[in-house]
């Protein structure tokens, strides 16, 4: 499994001075090819933030962030976003979709801004890894959750990007719709050779990824390959606690 | 001990405005504009006023009797009217013997005579030369802007105030002229140089020997000003041996009923004297009563501004209450009652009103500063003077400004009292319900049908409503469809914009989807936001088909109803109301002329009443189309046989056989035989026509009021001939078809700019409209637009798409103003059909060039909100509150 990306010293802080709160404090750690990666804390551990520095979203204080090699600091607006489009892929908590636009539109909206043509073979296959393709002419308000996020990650998925990040991507499901969009994402990575990076609260959510980081007060506290649940919640617990 | 608020709304709502001053100034933008304008033309009128006033009384300054000649009783409406028609009468004169003999009446302490005349400075300046040309040179008519240009007798009376040497000594012979200080200055003469000056009939050059001042105004209501020594004024200006009034100055313990009582007795009827200081208030009432016509036109403009203002704000409204849904329904959670919202909302709105109104009023002095300088800049002659801001103008346009607003906020105020409590805990959805714009489209529908029932009703004679003339039937038909229309719109806004889909995705691809979807997802407010840019186009696409269809008409008319091949006509009416005789004269020795007649004109008494009484020569049928009614022209060539227009015969029942009987000055009573009724197509020098060389009473006249004539062959040689013998009269003007077509086009242009220039003030409020609704647009979208980006679309892109949403407002105002301005034209020209106007022309070119300058400004009044929209934190933009 080959080094898609690395952290050097991460650090980010917000506000200046008295005000100032470190979220994330010198994070150093990669994040493999192929590979389903949740990033779990409590409110406040900073692991939204490194989501968000980590997609080239926010800016950080100081270290790097390298992906592919690349440091994502040396580029400019134009380029970050053009890194995002090609080979980011996002699945957000809450509006993931355009209302205006049908499933289909948003699922190929980012090869349309691209002014590139979806691939088609390609774009199928994630249609039918997800098993919308019933629901493809409805627009995001004649959807249900789970499927509107399952629209999510199928348009995070469908330019081919390097890595797909997810911030609490099952958040406001209710557990089928839940279980169903987990046993989708883990299918991606597996089937389909993707690298996912997720953000989350929940224990059962991140028992699905192959490895589990824990963060506390901007640091990373533990490092997890393959735990069960019950595993993941005893740290949790033990987290908290202190 | 907590605090206790006891208006905790009216805090709520003044909180409201503290934290977004931005929010009132766009919600606002519209009413200040309307305010501004409303303002400042009521500054302007004013201002305009007092400095009339303040002429007035300079011109009696120190004056308290004037003595004006009695008049013929039928000259005299003419005299009142200001007498310039395109005929010259003579005016009764006073002798100038009287000044002696009024002087040593007791209790007059001075008396002078005045005369006035007109009279034109020129200026001739040498230009570039033709190759067929002898005679290199241009004749400037010098005046200030539009007022007149006078020549008057210099006032030698010690007691004689109103003009005041600035520089240099009075005239003493007839050599010398004293200038006023304005023409000098706006000309660069100083003392020393030569000047030629036009009066009557030939121009003539004299040395400036004074620079002279009125009442401290510089010259009089901005017009130029020729002051001879008092000899040479009453020859140049046809007043010789007499004088047009005299000035009196009585002893300060004399009665001012007494001394005019002798002065009358000494008139014997002939002379009627006038209290000046009652003159001086009646003479500026006289040019009050213009302005304020003048006044009410920039009105109707204000209130056009003002009515697409409230279109404005009640969209604003309506979409700031939408954002704070939320903070409402929290409100009605916490148990605020609806009525109490509804208050909350219309406090706010007069918050908003009054300063809106209040800066409305600060830009409105502003803008009356800059129209003053303006027009100063394109020396437009008004008397100078303070700008004067009434208190009732004020608070009328303060009145306006929030009234305005409050009425256009309460459909929205009561809207927003109608929230539900659980809307706060909901998750919300920024999308409001969409209420069935069915019932509004029905609506819609039979307005508009029964605007189209009465409009095309009198177009095609089914339905006549009694009590409206058909033209305002035409107008109040229009007025109804276009209401109809405006409550259409929200209905028919996705039908539109459907027809932009598919080309719009084709060229713009993803993003033209989307940006047609967002204006189809909010089809009222795209819709209201258009209305306001339709009102606009509407009257600007009018005004624009009316004058091509009139430029063109006028076309047609001079090709078909001329038929001379050359017009002589007075270049300055106000000079010299004709041309000398002379050149008729001269033109008929020409070998090259080969047919020519003359028209001449004069005042007569008719049934008491004074009549223009016009003369032609026979020739005139020839060169002129006339159309012939009854009667012949072989009987009028006879003696004391008259022709009569038709419209003339018609409205006074004149029939061929008539008796027509006149009261010819220096000739007394003669009958005419009605021998010839007849139709002239240009306008008219006179309603009745004589054979010119029957009757020698008007050769008496020295001028023409014009001459038309054909030459054997138009070519260069001939116009060279021409311009030679017209170079002597330089108040002569000479035209060919060509000429007359484009002078008559150029007369309806320069009013298509005038009106085009207040148009575009309502077009400008209307833009504001566009950045208001795009940039609120924006921010209901917040989160769309974070996704966009975060997903990857450039910043450039984020931009294009605001811009092509604000196209399609202003595609879709431009389309539906500019497709009812030309109906409206249409149905105002078919109407007018009876009148003579038969030319309908839309040009192609002119109506796409107004549809690209509305795009175009709409894509203007989108770059704040794209801006906007381009650099919004993507991070915030996604983030889940």
């Amino acid at each position: 499994m080959s080094k898609l990306i690395e952290t050097i010293d991460l650090t980010k802080v917000y506000g200046e001075k008295e005000t100032a709160v470190t979220a994330l404090n010198s994070i150093n750690t990669t994040f493999n090819q192929n590979q389903f990666t949740a990033i779990m804390g409590p409110s406040g551990s900073g692991k939204s933030t490194l989501l968000h520095c980590l997609a080239g979203l926010d800016k950080v204080s100081s270290g790097s962030i390298l992906i592919k090699g690349v440091d994502l600091a040396s580029l400019n607006d134009k380029q970050l976003t053009k890194m995002r489009r090609d080979s980011f892929g996002f699945i957000f908590q809450a509006f993931n979709l355009i209302p205006t636009l049908t499933a289909e539109e948003n699922i190929t909206l980012p090869s349309s801004v691209a002014g590139k043509k979806p691939e088609q073979d390609w774009v199928e296959k994630i249609i039918n890894t997800m098993d919308i393709g019933d629901r493809l002419t409805h627009r995001p308000n004649e959807l249900s959750g789970g499927q509107q996020q399952r629209v999510a990650a199928a348009r995070a998925m469908a330019s081919k990007p390097e890595v797909i990040f997810a911030d609490e991507p099952s958040g406001n499901l209710d557990s089928k719709s839940s279980k169903e969009l987990l046993v989708f994402m883990k299918s991606i990575v597996s089937e389909l050779n993707q690298t996912i990076v997720m953000v989350t609260h929940d224990p059962y959510a991140a028992s699905f990824a192959e490895r589990v980081i824990m963060l506390k007060d901007g640091e990373i506290a533990n490092d997890l390959d393959n735990p069960t649940q019950e595993e993941i919640v005893s740290q949790v617990t033990s987290l908290t606690d202190i | 001990m907590y605090g206790f608020t006891k208006r905790p709304l009216f805090l709520i709502a003044w909180k409201n405005l503290k934290t977004y001053p931005v929010r009132i100034l766009l919600t606002t933008s519209s009413i200040i504009l309307g305010v501004a304008v409303i303002i400042a033309s009521s500054i302007f009128s004013e201002s305009n006023k007092s400095a009339f006033d303040n002429l007035f009384s300079g011109i009696y300054e120190g004056i308290d009797l004037v003595v004006n000649p009695v008049q013929e009783e039928f000259a005299g409406d003419f005299a009142g009217s200001g007498g310039q028609g395109p005929v010259s009468f003579d005016l009764k004169k006073i002798p100038d013997s009287k000044i002696k003999e009024i002087q040593e009446l007791p209790g007059v302490k001075g008396a002078w005579g005045e005369v006035l005349g007109f009279a034109q400075y020129i200026k001739v300046v040498p230009r570039e030369c033709h190759t067929y040309e002898r005679q290199c040179s241009e004749t400037i008519f010098i005046s200030n802007g539009f007022a007149p240009t006078f020549g008057g007798a210099w006032d030698t009376s010690p007691y004689a105030k109103q003009w005041e040497l600035v520089e240099g000594k009075p005239p003493v012979n007839n050599k010398e002229v004293v200038m006023d200080v304005t023409t000098a200055e706006n000309n660069g003469y100083s003392v020393g140089d030569r000047v030629t000056v036009l009066a009557g009939s030939t121009p003539a050059s004299f040395t400036i020997v004074g620079i002279a001042e009125f009442a401290n105004v510089g010259s009089p209501g901005g017009a130029t000003f020729a002051l001879f020594e008092f000899k040479t004024a009453q020859r140049l200006l046809d007043s010789e041996g007499g004088v047009d009034l005299i000035n009196i100055v009585i002893e300060n313990n004399a009665d001012i009923e007494t001394v005019r009582g002798l002065i009358e007795g000494l008139g014997e009827g002939n002379l009627e004297v006038i209290n000046a200081q009652e003159a001086a208030a009646e003479q500026a009432d006289g040019i009050k009563q213009g302005l304020n016509f003048f006044n009410t036109i920039l009105n109707v403009f204000a209130g056009i501004a003002l009515f697409v203002g409230a279109f404005i704000i009640q969209n604003t409204f309506r979409i700031l209450l939408l954002q704070r849904t939320k903070e409402l329904s929290l409100l009605r959670a916490l148990g605020t009652s609806k009525n109490q919202i509804y208050r909350l909302v219309l406090s706010e709105s007069i918050f908003m009103s009054v300063i809106g109104s209040g800066i409305g009023i600060g830009l409105g002095i502003g803008l009356a500063v800059a129209v003053k300088e303006g027009l100063k800049y394109f020396e437009f002659g008004l008397p100078d003077g303070p700008l004067v801001l009434t208190t009732e103008a004020a608070i009328t346009g303060a009145i306006v400004g929030i009234s305005v607003t409050i009425l256009s906020s309460l459909l929205p105020a009561r809207k927003a009292s109608q929230v539900s409590p659980m809307e706060a805990i909901r998750e919300s959805t920024l999308t409001p319900k969409r209420k069935s714009l069915i019932k509004r489209l029905i609506f819609g529908s039979a307005v508009t049908t029964l605007g189209f029932t009465m409009l095309f009703g009198v177009l095609y004679d089914f339905l006549d409503l009694p009590s409206l003339s058909g033209l305002q039937q035409v107008g109040f038909g229009a007025g109804v469809i276009f209401i109809g229309i405006s409550i259409i719109t929200p209905s028919i806004t996705k039908p539109f914009v459907f027809l932009f889909d598919k080309i719009y995705e084709i060229i713009f691809g993803i993003l033209g989807k989307l940006a047609t979807e967002n204006s189809k997802r909010t089809p009222r407010r795209t819709a209201s936001t258009a209305s306001a840019l339709m009102i606009g186009l509407t009257l600007i696409s009018l005004a624009n088909v009316i004058t091509t269809s009139f430029k063109a008409q006028a076309e047609s008319v001079v090709g078909e109803v001329v038929k001379a091949d050359y017009q002589v006509s007075a270049a300055q009416v106000f000079v010299s109301p004709g041309i000398p005789t002379g050149l008729s004269d001269e033109l008929i020795e020409l070998e090259e002329v080969t047919k020519l007649s003359r028209s001449r004109a004069t005042i007569v008494g008719y049934e008491d009443r004074p009549l223009i009484l016009g003369a032609v020569d026979e020739a005139i049928f020839d060169l002129i189309k006339t159309e012939s009614i009854s009667g012949s022209k072989e009987d009028f060539v006879k003696l004391n046989s008259m022709g009569v227009l038709k419209q003339k015969a018609e409205r006074d029942n004149i029939d061929i056989g008539d008796e027509i009987t006149l009261t010819i000055p220096e000739e007394g009573v003669m009958t005419f035989t009605i021998a010839y009724i007849f139709d002239w197509t240009t306008p008219p020098p006179a309603e009745f026509f004589l054979l010119l060389e029957n009757y020698t009473f008007f050769s008496n006249e020295s001028l023409d009021t014009e001459i038309y004539f054909n030459v054997k062959e138009k070519n260069q040689a001939t116009q060279d001939k021409l311009d030679a013998i017209l170079s002597d009269y330089p108040g002569a003007k000479l035209r060919d078809q060509d000429g007359l077509v484009e002078e008559a086009n150029n007369q309806i242009q320069q009013l298509l700019n005038v009106i085009y220039g207040f148009l575009s003030i309502s077009v400008f409020v209307a833009l504001f409209g566009i950045t208001n609704t795009l940039s609120l647009s924006v921010y209901e979208r917040t989160r769309e637009i974070g996704l966009m980006r975060a997903i990857g679309t450039y910043r450039k892109q984020v931009r294009r798409m605001i811009f092509i949403e604000s196209s399609i407002i202003s595609i879709f105002g431009a389309f539906l103003g500019t497709s009812l301005g030309i109906f409206f034209a249409w149905s105002l020209i078919k109407a007018l059909e009876e009148d003579g106007f038969s030319n309908f022309t839309v040009s192609i070119s002119q109506t796409f060039t107004w549809i690209g300058i509305s795009i175009i400004a709409g894509v203007i009044a989108a770059v704040l909100p794209a801006i906007k929209a381009s650099r919004q934190n993507i991070l915030e933009a996604i983030s889940y509150e």
